[in-house]
């Protein structure tokens, strides 16, 4: 199968752009003319490298590897090349028309506006605003379509950040200086953003398919295109204008934009809290953006003013009234009737039905469905038939009403239910059912509750999902699991489940048990697999005995499935020892600050698109690592120091969920607050701060990175909430104030503007580095604190291979 | 005086790092082509049957996909290689997966219930399927799984030490561990042990006939009943499916269907009418047809499993279209598993889960009417 219609597609979209921009002013005729050229011949030569190769190996019986592969790529590129000489061929049917008249381009010099200081100030900070609202929500909303692995994240940021950079560098080389155009753009082009965001999805997926790494890739950068390189494009045109118009320093016009962006990350935190739908939201602000353009350069001397301003309040009245969240999510899940959907502080539930069957989705993620004897038995009996005479039993996470009726087969007095959404065990059941009195439903973070109680019990029964992300990889670590050990009676029972029971277990899945095993067997005497529909892994410091059917049969407990009807004792032991015999004791064990079992998690998942894994590095290391070379030698102190910046946000926001917990909703706040010291590092002209050489901030800059690392295990252990979103709040401030001073250096000591937007784009480049780099490689592989200490070595890069010469 | 020609700046270094980077990056795709092309611990274990030269290089003329491979190559299903001009399977006394199974688990209803089958699989599948249970060893080839030695012999050895009244051939696809499959089966034969044959059906007419010579049993996958379904979820085509179907009935091979239903995919009914009445009108109504439940699984892990209604629904159709032996399975609880005499609907066989209950059949009749229940019973 090759990719004709995406191709097409992509094609076709990226010229329509491109001819946008061009006819918009965004740049001229001649970089429109060139890109397509370049594209064209890129897709020309590939092909024709691509040919040479198959005729190569067709004539002459050459033995060259990969053939099958180059024969894909040369069609695939032929499909490109087909579609790029169409458009290149109807363009050029009416320049050959034209070949001897007059240029088509014809430089417009549109009349300048007169723009007050607090018409520009307003400006900055509705684009800071604008800007900084989407990036948080459409972060939440792409993350649950693919997946929500680390890596994505960083592919986010990245692409944020890498078109935001395209945008600012096409910014300073164009000549477009009329605002109402510029921010009209600016406001549509988030349109198209979540309409992309939507549709691209059925262009991508099939029905109920999750998309691979490489798809994910595409498909964010393809969603996020539109919009940031505008908004880059239209910082950098603003910065331009506050320059010319009203003798605002570079760095002043970054500060306001920045303080836009902090309130963004307030304002979305507080009503992203389960007070508003995600795409309520994203309509709200869509509509407060076109009237915000429209009321300030287009209509404010007009009549018409006042009816628009009431039209626009009657739709907001509409909007907030009616639920468009509905339809929107059922663009997103075109297999289930959309019944109910809730943006909760802690992600998105929707429920679905098919066909009278209902099920649960939690984050775009199936959570739980009708009928499912096998899974729900599961979960609980192979644990449960283990105790004696189980008393007290805690549930963490899955579904209550599915599990509830298995764990009251045995004489429990006590389950305590663990859920950090509240929301979920009341969506999951219609209306205000009443659980028994033995029931407790705790709403809060299952590692602190674990962490903070005293109560012992008998058995402890981990649901949450595999540890895919960082954030659940928590309930994998060996740290929890000594939590789990304290809170067990001596002869009590834990069990969880790290990924599917497959019929074969390949390497990335054993990498993944091996390193949750090996945590387990650390603090646990005896450690058994089970290998179900799931793996499960039992443990206890009493001996364990997988004969599931004989228990079943002692304890006269009465299943549909864990029974001699389906299983086999003898065969579910000889499973088990195969299993343990091909653990790797050598892997080490998940820990907090190690969290290698997410790394092979997120490895297993991309085991099943094996040919798309190399495609997908490459891609990787175009995105992320070739700006460096175009970025100039000056600012690559910009580069690295954002990229140490933007790692150290990813190492504080893991560092507050292993702390704290789930923190969704604080995730807006921590960023604001790195935003804060960026806006005062670069907006505040203080004497003091003049008064340290830049040398002497940056150096500063890679001890605090040094301090910190050395006081990282101190800081993870404080116990107490509050104090811990104080102490990572305040610790993001530092390197933020003087990454924002460099920016503000940078930009202040350059003659004139030309130079803001490569300083700009150095910043946002290098943050993509710092995000994949830190999230997706330093961590896993070298665990957080090794990380902190890269922070340090990457400033060290920027004096190292840039320049720091004049002074303020 | 500086000499400007091997003078490097910090600039250049950067970026011949950079350079040096992407190198190194090449190492891994390097390493495991390395992997693939050489000869390691005989891999080219048995020269590949039904081969056939072309001038495009050597056709494997096993399953529809008929790959042409030059030197070195491998062919879609991971486990055919040419390798001195010849085709070689890489797939030959290596299972990678083997395990003792109930008959019913295949499923087989009507093949000697409550019998042991011996079960065995090697790596590779010729189709893709995105809902694959197995794709760990389905997607992959012989030489990257952790495998057994297990020559054919010593397979008949073993079942028959384990009890077990068959041998199947099963998990991923025994078209393309076909040799061993063969060779297995042949000698499995003369020990008195039945041979079972799981397949997607995905094969070429001769080897097709040449294997249903040494098995007793299929169980073939109808995936679904429309080529645009078929080429989206596996990759393959729905015609040679329905032509296997054909051959291994005419060839007197003991034959079960199972069809998965898929929400989205396949659960359409209308189009399930058809392919009931497709077998009804061709010879299969004594067929047993087993009504798979779909859980989200692989590349298809968001969609919701298969409503019971659904396969209720479904079962009902298959019955109305006259197929006589229907079967609903992969629902603890919920299954429609025992079976009924055609004639009097009295239950001859009950199944609780993989067990069976009672069995009342007595050479091969309906203990209460007398009439004949297809199967192989002992």
């Amino acid at each position: 199968m090759y990719h004709v219609i995406s191709t097409c597609f992509t094609a076709i979209l990226l010229y329509l752009v491109s001819y946008f921009f061009y006819r918009i002013g965004y740049f001229s005729l001649q970089v429109h003319r060139k890109f397509w050229n370049l594209v064209l011949a890129i897709a020309f030569i590939l092909t024709a490298v691509a040919g040479l190769f198959v005729a190569l190996q067709m004539n002459y019986k050459w033995n060259i590897p990969f053939i099958k592969e180059i024969l894909s790529w040369h069609v695939e590129f032929g499909v490109g090349l087909a579609v790029t000489g169409m458009i290149h061929f109807f363009w050029h049917l009416n320049y050959y028309g034209k070949y001897f008249g007059k240029s088509s381009y014809i430089p417009k010099d549109p009349k300048p506006l007169n723009i007050s200081s607090a018409e520009i100030k307003t400006n900055l900070f509705v684009v800071g605003f604008v800007s900084s609202s989407i990036q948080f929500m459409m972060m939440r909303e792409i993350m649950n379509i693919t997946g929500g692995y680390e890596l994505i994240t960083g592919s986010f940021l990245g692409s944020w950040l890498i078109a935001s950079a395209i945008g600012a560098s096409l910014g300073s080389k164009s000549a477009l200086d009329d605002i109402r155009k510029i921010n009209l753009v600016f406001a549509f082009s988030l349109v198209l953003s979540v309409i992309l965001m939507l549709f691209l999805t059925r262009l991508f997926l099939s029905p109920g398919e999750t998309p691979s790494m490489l798809a994910s890739i595409i498909y964010t950068f393809l969603v996020l295109f539109p919009f940031c390189m505008v908004s880059g494009f239209t910082f950098i045109r603003l910065i331009q204008i506050a320059v010319s118009e009203n003798k605002f320093v570079p760095g002043k016009s970054f500060s306001i934009e920045t303080t836009g962006g902090i309130v963004a990350g307030i304002v979305i935190s507080l009503l992203t809290a389960g007070l508003i739908g995600t795409y309520k939201l994203l309509l709200l602000i869509i509509l407060l953006s076109v009237t915000y353009v429209l009321i300030a350069y287009y209509l404010k001397r007009s009549a018409g003013s006042t009816i628009f301003r009431f039209f626009v309040l009657l739709l907001c009245t509409l909007i907030i009234f009616l639920d468009p969240d509905i339809p929107f999510r059922q663009i997103l899940h075109p297999s289930v009737r959309v019944t109910l959907t809730n943006d909760t502080p802690y992600g998105n539930i929707t429920k679905g039905k098919y066909k009278g069957e209902e099920s649960l989705y939690y984050n775009q993620r199936l959570l739980s469905y009708n009928d499912d004897a096998t899974e729900r038995e599961e979960d609980v009996h192979y644990a449960m038939l283990q105790c004696d005479s189980p008393r007290k039993v805690i549930l963490i996470s899955g579904s209550l009403q599915s599990h509830l009726p298995e764990i009251l087969k045995y004489p429990v007095s006590k389950i305590t239910y663990i859920e950090r959404d509240p929301f979920l065990a009341r969506y999951e059941t219609p209306g205000e059912k009443k659980y028994a009195d033995s029931v407790e439903i705790v709403n809060q973070d299952a590692y602190r509750y674990i962490r903070n109680s005293d109560e012992l019990v008998d058995a402890i029964i981990l649901l949450v999902p595999p540890p895919t992300t960082l954030l659940l990889n928590r309930y994998y670590t060996s740290e929890f699991f000594q939590e789990v050990k304290k809170r067990l009676n001596p002869d009590g029972i834990f069990m969880c489940s790290p990924g599917p029971g497959d019929s074969y277990f390949n390497k990335e899945s054993l990498n993944l048990y091996s390193s949750v095993y090996n945590g387990l067997s650390a603090i646990f005497k005896n450690v058994k697999p089970v290998v179900g529909n799931k793996l499960y892994f039992i443990a206890s410091d009493k001996p364990l005995s997988l004969s599931f059917c004989q228990l079943d049969e002692k304890k006269k407990i009465k299943n549909v499935y864990v029974n001699s009807d389906y299983l086999d004792d003898e065969r579910i032991i000889i499973k088990s020892e195969e299993v343990t015999a091909l653990i790797n004791r050598e892997i080490k064990p998940n820990r907090s600050a190690y969290p290698v079992a997410c790394f092979h998690s997120q490895s297993y998942q991309f085991s099943k698109y094996l040919n798309e894994k190399i495609p997908a590095i490459v891609l990787m290391f175009i995105v992320f690592a070739l700006p460096v070379t175009t970025i100039k030698r000056k600012n690559l102190l910009m580069y690295f120091s954002a990229s140490s910046l933007a790692g150290f946000e990813i190492i504080i926001l893991i560092s507050l969920q292993l702390m704290v917990g789930n923190m969704y909703q604080l995730t807006g706040l921590i960023i604001a607050g790195l935003m804060t010291g960026l806006a005062v590092g670069s907006g505040i002209n203080s004497s003091f701060m003049n008064t340290i050489s830049l040398r002497n901030k940056v150096i500063f800059q890679i001890l605090f990175y040094i301090i910190f690392a050395f006081s990282y295990n101190r800081m993870i252990g404080i116990k107490s909430g509050f104090l811990s979103v104080a102490v990572i709040l305040l610790s993001g401030f530092l390197p933020a104030l003087i990454t924002g001073r460099i920016f503000r250096e940078l930009t202040f000591k350059t003659t004139g503007f030309t130079d803001s937007p490569s300083v700009y784009s150095a910043d946002l480049a290098g943050s993509a580095f710092g995000f994949i780099f830190i999230s997706g490689i330093a961590i896993p592989v070298f665990g957080i604190q090794v990380s902190i200490f890269f922070l340090a070595v990457l400033v060290f890069g920027g004096i190292f291979f840039g320049r720091i010469s004049s002074k303020l | 005086m500086k000499n400007k020609k091997y003078d490097l700046s910090k600039r250049d270094f950067l970026k011949k790092s950079l350079a040096l980077s992407a190198g190194l990056m090449c190492f891994p795709c390097r390493s495991v082509l390395s992997e693939t092309i050489t000869e390691k611990n005989g891999i080219y274990k048995r020269i590949a049957m039904f081969q056939e030269e072309t001038a495009r290089g050597i056709m494997c003329r096993i399953c529809p996909n008929e790959c042409v491979l030059k030197e070195g190559e491998l062919s879609k299903c991971n486990n055919r290689k040419v390798h001195d001009s010849k085709l070689y399977t890489m797939a030959f006394g290596n299972p990678c997966s083997v395990n003792v199974d109930p008959v019913e688990k295949k499923p087989l209803y009507h093949f000697l219930p409550g019998s042991k089958a011996y079960s065995i699989a090697t790596a590779g599948c010729n189709l893709v399927c995105l809902n694959c249970q197995n794709w760990t060893i389905s997607q992959t080839s012989p030489d990257k799984t952790r495998n057994i030695d297990l020559l054919p012999d010593q397979v008949v050895e073993e079942s028959v030490k384990n009890n077990c009244s068959s041998i199947a051939y099963t998990y991923s696809e025994p078209t393309t561990f076909y040799e061993y499959t063969f060779e297995t089966a042949t000698l499995a034969r003369s020990a008195g042990v039945k041979n079972i044959f799981k397949s997607n059906g995905y094969i070429n007419s001769d080897p097709l006939k040449k294997i249903c010579s040494v098995i007793d049993a299929a169980n073939i996958d109808l995936k679904a009943f429309s080529e645009s379904t078929y080429l989206r979820l596996t990759g393959g085509k729905l015609q040679p499916v329905l032509d296997s179907l054909k051959i291994i009935k005419d060839m007197g091979v003991w034959l079960e269907i199972t069809n998965l239903i898929i929400p989205d995919w396949t659960d359409n009914m209308d189009e399930f009418r058809g392919m009931c009445k497709w077998l009804s009108d061709n010879g299969f109504r004594n067929t047993p047809l087993h009504l798979s439940r779909f859980y989200p699984l692989h590349k298809l892990e968001q969609l919701p499993p298969t409503p019971v209604g659904i396969l209720n629904s479904a079962y009902k159709i298959a019955s109305e279209e006259g197929l006589k032996y229907v079967y609903t399975g992969n629902v603890p609880g919920n299954e429609i598993s025992d079976t009924k005499c055609p004639s009097c609907s009295s239950p001859v066989v009950t199944r609780q889960g993989f067990r069976v209950t009672t069995n009342t059949i007595s050479g091969g009749k309906c203990s209460k009417c007398g009439s004949k229940i297809d199967g192989v019973w002992s």
